[in-house]
């Protein structure tokens, strides 16, 4: 695993900041949340990918949302607490069902189980729930959570339901019993300053073979305009102790956004600083210890979140605008205020990797 | 009044042969001050008031009842003059002056033991004022003595809070400190209401130190300084165009910066084992230091002569220190002139220009308001003004009054290890009585201790506080146990040793009533001594 | 060439009041010196000075430092491009919303007053906060009283025996002279940090209040006999700091560990411990009484950040205005809670929102102040104001009319010269004041 390099192809954006992008199984749509109600998607069959559409009447961010396994299906959820059922494919998709109130408020995360005929969400009301696929039909609620809950992920194998929140507590649910069963100690992303709760875990994913359960974030240092150094925990599934800690970058990196197995076994994760320094890197996965990345990209603005294109090299890297911080008025020549966008950057490999 | 008037108009038409004020300075200090104003003067102090003052300022604590019994009980004639020779000679000279110049040049900012050597070697060996200032700018790693000098430049180039390294604030503070200006509001334009503070010179002072760092490669304070290879280029926020400058002080010329070829800028290369930075061929503050302290720099001369002023007067010629311009002009300039030349001709001898205030009547005025005074202001001099005391004056003050220097103990060298039952007790070295009275009076860092600004802290500090309780308590041949002693007659031993003067009838009536009217006569002496401990009288120099 | 860093990395210096303000001090004048003056400020028309002392009002200035969003509080724009995640609810006021972090405070909203239209010019911390304070007057080359100076010296330290302005604040304690500017350090504030009493406030064990009385009776003695010949200056000010001393002194209970039910109402929070600590102070008559929250520049993260500080503010806010309410104070209490400037409505690269002066909002209640008048307006984005913007000199105005002062005609007397308490080109907002 030598030589690896990732080269910028494009960036699509629009009149939106946008959450994350993730690619559609078939590999021809991008698609990502929007910060005002709603989600976009971008057609990657020519060379320049070009915006469909906008779908999804939801209110506030639609910061939350999954892919079916298998169909064309698509589960969003809002910063109001809406949920929605969509098939994205469709010219002018209209919602399939739709639940006003499936939270109290922020929805932060939607995850399918392995066969898609139910899903998990979690938000700020600090509830995980399941829901049925097929009509939104509510089926469990999961309590024990003291904190907003940033997470819920599936395990790859068993449908274990997994969940983080803003405190570092991260709960394996008992589905019988509806409590948790299991926890996993990822409160180093945690620190309490002055008024403020600060960090949580950010990111989250399995090991290909389901028995590594990583949590990313930051170690915090400071509250406000945060500042800490980015960290990826390594907690085995079976024992739930702590296998690695590893820090990828310096205080002004902050966050580790996003994290993702390649399918070619390497662990890439993405970070995104304060001021605006956002990192991509690869790292070998079995030697953590190794100072070098694999591969580093470090001149990029802000990175929020990293999906993998389904043939396996392409990836999507939200990021933002540089320079589009700063405090007071920012006008452009008509004497109209900036918003900001959120440029998706697709990096496919300078050559074919071995 | 006519007869000073008459002696200086002698002096004036003298003073072009320089021997004759070249060696008496106070004569002239005394002449330039009366013949400014028509008002009254004040008399002469007496000799409590001086035998205290003269101390505090000399030697930087009150004398011991001793001390002050004798100088008051003596008849000579030119006992004054004895004394500031005296204390000119003794140890403690150089710790206040170390003290002084410590709180005067670092403002809190920090504590080292190289520059403390720096500091007390300079005063012991009463090394010239421009020497000092030379080691501060440019130091010489290779003295041992003084190379802490360094800790003028390097504790200012430490970060604090989350800031970034603050070259700006160096640079101002090397105009502050040795030329006596403010530039900090010209750094970005002329000074918007200082006409003599322009942007170029803020900007030719940058220009010395921004290239310098911390060196991190040795265990006591370094400074190193990168490759200088171009002008430095500014902007105004009004004006438009690109400007430079080398390194330039106000008033004097720009240093030209030599160009080398890449890869022969190092006289000595950086070595990546021992991790020494390497040593530039162009150093800039090796030119500062060969252009800022000298004769022919009229800012500096003036600042110097100034700051010794103040550090006797409690006021500056010009006043604030650091504020020295066209519309903030000296009060008495030519007397400001005079002594910066003085000072200069005798070789910045800074312990010349302490005797010689010292030795003036301005000096040795009474701080009494009689009358005529009551409208006195400490700009005529007509009245010796009241001064703050600083921390470490009050600390050595009321350890020599309570009598309890002798208990102080040599924790140099005592291992750190203590007892649970120890370190429930007040810790009693030194070091620790120190860091006491700094918590209590001392000003938090980067603010000039230049002006009386008592505080809560510190009043709660005596009231409450352990330490000055502790030193009441009776132990050999302190205060309270000489006190203890007596049966009458407390009031005048009491009032030596804490006030340094004798008690009035009124004052020695109220004091030995109270104490004799107590059964509790060990208490009562405690409280006695607190109350003067406590007193505005002893808080203030006067 | 090597660019000197002085346009785009502005020395901290160069953004203070004092790159404005100090004219005065730099020309040699006495700016930081003492003001001698015994009892009620002599800088102040003698006449105003007489009936001031006679009213009982007070004030608790609730400073959140670093800019509280306003569209994450009193000014929501919900489902809009700028809007950010949460939503808005209703308040006790029909057709009146603030953000979802707010609940408690929506509770209360018939008792407050909020003005959504406020505009100044200061977007940084280091010059803003110091301006804010001050009311931005105009140059005069002197500089310019923080409002609790300001008010201690206009309206007097009242019959506590306490120091007429307490800061209540995290961080270090000790008295903080710079506040008064021009007026002496006098009319500084006496910090406390951290909930701590400042050291050495209780008198020793081996003291008895015999002992106590005695000391300080011939301390007091002593004081006199040297001040009979000497300049009062240094003098009273040395009294100054003794008296203060004593009477925090016998005060000391303010500093006890507080009732487990007002901790549970007020929040365990640093900002929920020193608004009980701040509503004690008022309790005990200090005439201002400062509580700072630290902690809300949210350049990055803002949404996370002002939904765990939001609640905090929430509660800690609510419950002291509801107290002082219980408590009958609210007729003699003005309450203000602000920051030196709002968020942008532009969301930055790491979430967050930088520093927006153009359009933010200012809340208050008590004392003079009408309850229920919420007004000015900004635009749907949330972008501009729409109404008639008011500036931090409009707000001096107010508040000091509320506390009964005429701020159009009340001046200053400094070293001869007149200054005014508010800026002269704004007013009082009359919609504000009851």
């Amino acid at each position: 695993m030598n030589n690896i390099q990732y080269k910028a192809v494009a960036a699509p954006s629009t009149d939106r900041q946008l959450f994350n992008a993730k690619f559609s199984h078939d590999g021809k749509l991008l698609i990502a949340g929007s910060y005002q109600g709603d989600l976009r998607r971008f057609e990657l069959t020519e060379a320049e990918p070009t915006e469909l559409t906008p779908f999804g009447n939801h209110h506030g961010w639609v910061q939350a949302f999954a892919l079916h396994p298998t169909e064309n299906l698509l589960i969003s959820g809002d910063s109001w607490g809406k949920l929605q059922a969509h098939d994205y494919t469709q010219e002018n998709p209209m919602p399939l069902w739709s639940l006003e109130d499936a939270h109290d408020g922020w929805i932060r995360s939607v995850a399918f189980s392995n066969t898609g005929e139910w899903f998990a969400t979690c938000g700020m009301d600090q509830i995980v729930r399941i829901f049925q696929t097929k009509n939104g039909k509510l089926r469990h609620e999961l309590k024990g959570h003291n904190a907003d809950v940033y997470h819920v992920l599936i395990h790859p194998h068993d449908d274990s339901i997994v969940s983080a929140d803003a405190l570092g507590n991260v709960i394996h649910w008992d589905m019988k019993k509806n409590r948790p069963k299991r926890q996993f100690d990822a409160s180093e992303t945690f620190l309490a300053h002055r008024l403020q709760d600060v960090g949580g875990v950010q990111c989250m994913t399995w090991s290909p073979d389901g028995t590594t359960l990583l949590a990313g974030g930051t170690r915090p240092k400071n509250g406000a305009t945060v500042q800490g150094i980015p960290i990826l925990i390594g907690f085995s599934w079976e024992t739930t102790e702590r296998v690695f800690l590893k820090e990828l970058g310096a205080t002004s990196d902050c966050y580790c956004e996003d994290v993702a197995y390649h399918p070619r076994g390497f662990l890439m994760a993405v970070t995104s600083g304060t001021p605006g320094t956002g990192k991509i890197q690869f790292l070998d996965s079995q030697n953590l210890d190794t100072a070098e990345p694999l591969f580093l990209l470090s001149n990029l603005s802000n990175c929020h979140s990293l999906d993998v294109h389904p043939d396996g090299d392409m990836i999507a890297v939200t990021t933002t605008v540089r320079g589009s911080n700063g405090n007071g008025r920012k006008v452009d020549a008509d004497g109209n205020y900036i918003g900001n966008t959120s440029p998706i950057q697709l990096l496919t490999p300078d050559s074919p990797m071995k | 009044m006519k007869a000073s008037l008459s002696f200086f108009v002698l002096l004036l038409t003298c003073s072009l042969s320089e021997p004759l004020f070249a060696q008496q300075l106070h004569p002239v200090i005394d002449a330039q001050i009366e013949a400014a104003t028509n008002k009254p003067i004040a008399p002469p102090s007496t000799d409590s008031e001086f035998v205290r003052r003269i101390y505090l300022d000399l030697v930087g604590q009150i004398p011991t009842s001793q001390e002050a019994e004798q100088f008051i009980n003596d008849s000579s004639r030119a006992k004054r003059q004895t004394l500031i020779d005296k204390l000119l000679q003794d140890d403690r000279y150089s710790r206040r002056m170390s003290e002084a110049f410590n709180v005067m040049l670092m403002e809190r900012r920090g504590e080292d033991p190289d520059w403390q050597a720096f500091l007390s070697h300079s005063f012991q060996g009463n090394i010239a004022w421009d020497q000092m200032v030379s080691s501060m700018v440019f130091p010489d790693e290779q003295n041992e003595q003084t190379r802490g000098s360094a800790y003028f430049l390097t504790k200012r180039l430490e970060k604090y809070g989350q800031n970034p390294t603050d070259f700006p604030g160096l640079a101002r503070d090397i105009g502050r400190m040795f030329l006596g200006m403010d530039l900090a509001c010209a750094q970005c334009h002329d000074h918007l209401f200082i006409d003599d503070y322009k942007q170029a010179d803020f900007q030719g002072l940058f220009a010395f130190i921004n290239n310098s760092f911390i060196r991190r490669d040795t265990d006591y304070p370094a400074i190193g300084m990168k490759p200088v290879k171009t002008k430095l280029a500014f902007n105004s926020v009004f004006e438009e165009g690109e400007f430079s400058t080398g390194p330039k002080l106000p008033g004097l010329d720009e240093i030209p910066i030599p160009e080398f070829v890449t890869g022969e800028e190092f006289a000595t290369p950086p070595n990546k084992e021992t991790k020494a930075p390497g040593v530039p061929k162009f150093n800039p503050l090796k030119f500062l230091a060969e252009q800022l302290p000298t004769q022919a720099n009229d800012s500096f001369n003036l600042n110097a002569a100034n700051r010794i002023w103040f550090l006797m007067m409690g006021r500056g010629i010009v006043h604030p220190l650091d504020l020295h311009h066209s519309d903030n002009p000296a009060s008495h300039p030519e007397l400001l002139q005079l002594m910066a030349e003085a000072f200069a001709a005798h070789d910045y001898d800074i312990k010349w220009l302490v005797r010689e205030i010292a030795l003036s009547a301005t000096y040795q005025r009474t701080s009494m308001v009689t009358t005529g005074l009551d409208d006195a202001k400490p700009r005529e001099y007509r009245l010796f003004h009241e001064k703050p005391m600083s921390a470490e004056q009050l600390m050595w003050s009321m350890i020599t009054a309570t009598g309890h220097l002798q208990h102080i103990p040599d924790t140099t060298n005592t291992s750190t290890s203590q007892t649970d039952e120890e370190q429930d007790q007040l810790p009693l070295g030194l070091e620790h009585i120190r860091a006491d009275f700094l918590a209590a009076f001392a000003n938090p860092p980067r603010e000039p201790e230049t002006e009386f600004a008592p505080s809560v802290r510190g009043a709660l500090f005596v009231l409450n506080g352990p330490r000055v309780l502790d030193w009441l308590e009776s132990r050999p041949d302190n205060l309270t146990a000489k006190l203890e002693t007596l049966e009458t007659g407390f009031a005048t031993p009491l009032y030596l040793a804490v006030l340094s003067r004798k008690p009035t009838q009124e004052e020695a009536d109220k004091f030995n009533q109270y104490i004799e009217s107590q059964s509790d006569k060990s208490t009562a002496i405690k409280q006695a001594i607190w109350a003067l401990l406590a007193s505005n009288e002893f808080a203030i120099n006067h | 060439m090597t660019q000197s860093p002085n346009n785009s990395e502005r020395h901290p210096l160069c953004n203070t009041a004092e790159h404005v303000f100090t004219r005065r001090q730099l020309l040699g004048g006495s700016a930081t010196g003492l003001i001698g003056l015994g009892g009620l400020g002599g800088l102040v028309n003698p006449l105003f000075a007489k009936e001031m002392k006679s009213k009982e009002k007070q004030v608790l200035f609730i400073w959140i430092d670093g800019g509280m969003s306003q569209l994450e509080s009193w000014d929501p724009k919900p489902n809009t491009q700028f809007g950010g995640p949460f939503r808005s609810i209703p308040t006790t006021i029909p057709g009146i919303h603030v953000s979802e972090l707010m609940p408690k405070t929506s509770q209360i909203m018939h008792k407050l007053a909020v003005d959504r239209g406020v505009s100044t010019f200061d977007n940084s911390h280091s010059a803003g906060v110091p301006r804010i304070n001050r009311g931005d007057p105009k140059d005069r080359g002197v500089i310019y009283p923080y409002f609790g100076s300001a008010v201690a010296n206009l309206m007097g330290p009242g019959n506590s025996g306490l120091p007429p302005y307490v800061w209540v604040k995290p961080g270090s304690g000790g008295f903080k002279y710079q506040d008064a500017g021009f007026l002496g350090p006098k009319f500084g504030a006496l910090a406390i940090g951290e909930g701590e009493p400042p050291p050495n406030i209780l008198l020793p064990e081996t003291l008895s209040s015999t002992n106590n009385a005695d000391r300080n009776s011939l301390r007091e003695f002593a004081n006199q006999q040297y001040s009979q010949k000497r300049p009062p200056k240094f003098s009273e000010a040395q009294n100054f700091v003794y008296d203060t001393a004593q009477a925090l002194m016998q005060k000391r209970s303010l500093f006890d560990n507080p009732d487990p039910k007002d901790v549970a109402r007020y929040g365990d929070t640093p900002l929920g411990r020193d608004m009980l600590i701040g509503r004690k102070m008022i309790e005990a008559g200090v005439r201002f009484v400062k509580v700072n929250s630290y902690g809300w520049d949210t350049h990055g993260d803002n949404f996370n950040a002002h939904a765990s500080l939001m609640p905090r503010f929430d509660q800690a806010f609510t419950a002291v205005v509801e107290d002082l309410d219980e408590r009958g104070m609210l007729d003699h209490v003005l309450v203000i809670a602000m920051s030196e400037f709002g968020r942008t409505p532009r969301i930055n690269g790491h979430i967050g929102r930088d520093h927006w002066p153009e359009a933010w909002s200012i809340a208050m209640t008590g004392t003079g102040i009408k309850q229920g008048a919420i007004i000015g307006s900004t635009n749907d984005d949330g972008t501009w104001v729409t109404s008639e913007p008011h500036d931090i000199g409009h707000f001096f105005h107010t508040w000091f009319n509320a506390l009964g002062i005429d701020s159009e005609h009340t001046e200053y007397i400094n070293d001869g010269q007149p200054l005014p308490i508010a800026d002269e080109e704004c007013s009082p907002i009359r919609e504000l004041l009851s």
